[in-house]
């Protein structure tokens, strides 16, 4: 059963690259070819989170480059075995740059980094990297100290919630920054965090930010993937911080005060330039 | 005391989806129709009411719609096992996965175009909202119960008649002789077979409709998967409360509450008491212990509290 739904996948996964194939020798005449990137996405583009942030960064660098690169985009990757095939059809495909943006696809990245060396691969929010393969991530924590300024600076009761995911280095260090932030502008603000354990639950989220506006809590905060936190918080009236993406535009609602947000482009961009000029 | 009226509030709220797909699930599985495939068709409620409400802007033809659907997929549960006699477990989780992945396809097809044809991320225009009952929700602790939502107030009706239908009325007793003794019920003139589509397919139009109360009042939105294994702890449930529809509402209550502690303690400043690890499996830790109180308790009372003896079991009429 599994080898049938492993063969399955992988068949999926050939006759898409055939598509993806037939469609540029139709569409690039004889110039030249464009510069093949790959993209492996942990989660549909569409979850409004993490890769829909990750993937307005593959946008801007299309419109940069225009038709100078083709963007291979792979959705839903499982962190398994399959990102290793997933990687390897992007390799034949003819991809120059592999991107991976979630944290367990490392290890199969740099297994496939050492078996292609022509090939530069990327990865998001890891450690392991090789003379090929570079690891990024951004200085979230300083978005949280800032937004930390701005919950500190808006509070009347000074007692800012904060619904995080899991107790991880990333988290911790986020609402440690917050809660700095905070502090800055008002000395005695509080920071009372709620752990979920999960990074998407909607029901869940929004339960911990309740009970924190139930503490009297004027400002929720959040470290999840969904907005619940932040439409718990606007239903009583509180402010609400959103992350990853702009809570204002998605909620639609100015009690939103700021989103500590990930752009992405900035670092995709000159990373596919790079390895366009081989350097 | 202004504590646990809000512990309480939050309880109820999260827990009107759970006794909504409890209840149904309590009269397929009365019938002797296990239906493991809840998760799925909560998901299928969630996003059908969701894509109807943002797209028509009605709340009831949502409900109605998340109806519908829920009912249709629990049809090919009851297709499957009744008229197939296929094995009902495996029925079951073919629903989830069918349910689950379905769901998550059309959620990303009938949204708006500026979004992609995505529903992720968009916002109803009106919601089910809280409505408080004057001069009652003021009243202490019980207060909780009367600033609700609609939703809320038709479960308070639902619960009573749910018990009432199956334990005093005569459609009730056809139910209970089908999920005990599908030959007798036949010989005493019932179609074993019809009951057992009727209220699979119930079942499902109340999973239906606990899946809307998330996405239409609860979390109004639609997340992939924002059932986050609810469909399973109403398995769970169903055996807590002995079968009894009258009972659901006390695994709620309980459960829902523990979650809901563990997060208002949490606020309150105390260090995690429950982890939410812990929480994750204590509705199934509670199954076994609730099986095993249930064995004894059957001995001493003749089988009082016993699941439906036929659960699970295909019939046919010619069978032995």
């Amino acid at each position: 059963m599994k080898k049938l739904s492993v063969l399955l996948f992988l068949m999926l996964l050939v006759t898409s690259m055939a598509f993806a194939q037939g469609g540029k020798e139709a569409a690039a005449p004889k110039a030249d070819a464009p510069f093949k990137v790959g993209v492996i996405y942990v989660s549909p583009p569409g979850d409004m989170g993490y890769s829909y942030m990750h993937d307005q960064g593959t946008k801007a660098a299309e419109a940069y480059f225009g038709n100078k690169i083709e963007v291979i985009r792979m959705e839903s990757v499982p962190e398994n075995d399959a990102a290793a095939r997933a990687m390897e059809e992007l390799v034949d495909a003819g991809c120059k740059i592999i991107f991976a943006n979630s944290y367990n696809y490392q290890d199969y990245m740099l297994k496939v980094a050492k078996e292609n060396p022509k090939v530069y691969f990327e990865h998001a929010s890891g450690y392991l990297s090789n003379a090929n393969m570079s690891n990024y991530f951004g200085r979230m924590y300083q978005m949280r100290y800032l937004s930390g300024m701005i919950a500190g600076k808006m509070s009347a009761t000074g007692k800012l919630g904060y619904v995080a995911a899991y107790n991880t280095p990333e988290v911790v260090r986020g609402i440690n920054a917050f809660a700095l932030g905070a502090r800055a502008i008002n000395p005695a603000a509080t920071v009372t965090v709620v752990w979920t354990n999960t990074w998407f639950d909607p029901s869940l989220e929004r339960q911990g930010a309740v009970a924190l506006l139930d503490q009297g809590c004027d400002i929720i905060a959040q470290h999840q993937d969904t907005t619940e936190p932040a439409k718990a918080a606007l239903e009583r009236g509180k402010y609400a911080i959103g992350y990853n993406a702009d809570f204002r535009t998605i909620i639609g609602n100015d009690k939103v005060l700021v989103s500590p947000m990930w752009n992405w482009g900035n670092y995709m961009i000159p990373a596919i330039e790079s390895a366009m000029n081989g350097t | 005391m202004d504590f646990i009226t809000k512990l309480l509030a939050a309880t109820i709220a999260m827990g009107t989806s759970l006794t909504f797909a409890t209840i149904g699930e309590i009269y397929t599985e009365k019938t002797g129709v296990l239906n493991l495939g809840m998760e799925g068709t909560m998901l299928i409620g969630a996003l059908s009411a969701f894509a109807t409400a943002y797209n028509t802007g009605n709340l009831y033809l949502a409900l109605v719609v998340a109806m519908l659907t829920g009912g249709l997929l629990s049809l090919i549960h009851a297709f499957l096992c009744v008229t197939m006699r296929a094995n009902q477990v495996v029925s079951g989780l073919a629903i989830t996965m069918f349910g689950t992945g379905l769901a998550n396809f059309l959620g990303q097809r009938l949204g708006p175009v500026a979004n992609g044809r995505n529903l992720v991320g968009v916002n109803l225009a009106t919601k089910f909202d809280n409505i408080a009952i004057p001069g009652l929700h003021d009243i202490p602790i019980l207060g909780a119960f009367f600033d609700v939502s609609v939703l809320t107030y038709i479960l308070y009706l639902i619960i009573p008649f749910a018990w009432y239908f199956m334990y005093k009325t005569k459609h009730g007793l056809a139910i209970r002789a089908v999920g005990e003794s599908p030959r007798t019920a036949a010989a005493m003139g019932l179609s074993v077979p019809r009951i057992r589509y009727l209220y699979t397919i119930i079942g499902g139009m109340f999973a239906g409709i606990g899946g809307a109360c998330l996405s239409l009042s609860f979390t109004p939105s639609w997340n992939e998967g924002m059932t986050g294994g609810k469909g399973w702890i109403v398995i769970a449930l169903v055996i807590f409360s002995t079968w009894n529809p009258g009972k659901a509402v006390l695994g709620t209550l309980v459960f829902g509450g523990i979650t809901s502690l563990q997060f208002s303690l949490q606020a309150a400043g105390f260090k995690m008491v429950i982890p939410t690890q812990f929480l994750g499996f204590a509705p199934y830790l509670i199954t076994f212990f609730t099986l095993s109180v249930l064995t004894i308790a059957n001995q001493k009372r003749k089988g009082a509290f016993a699941s439906p003896a036929a659960l699970g079991t295909p019939f046919a009429i010619d069978d032995k």
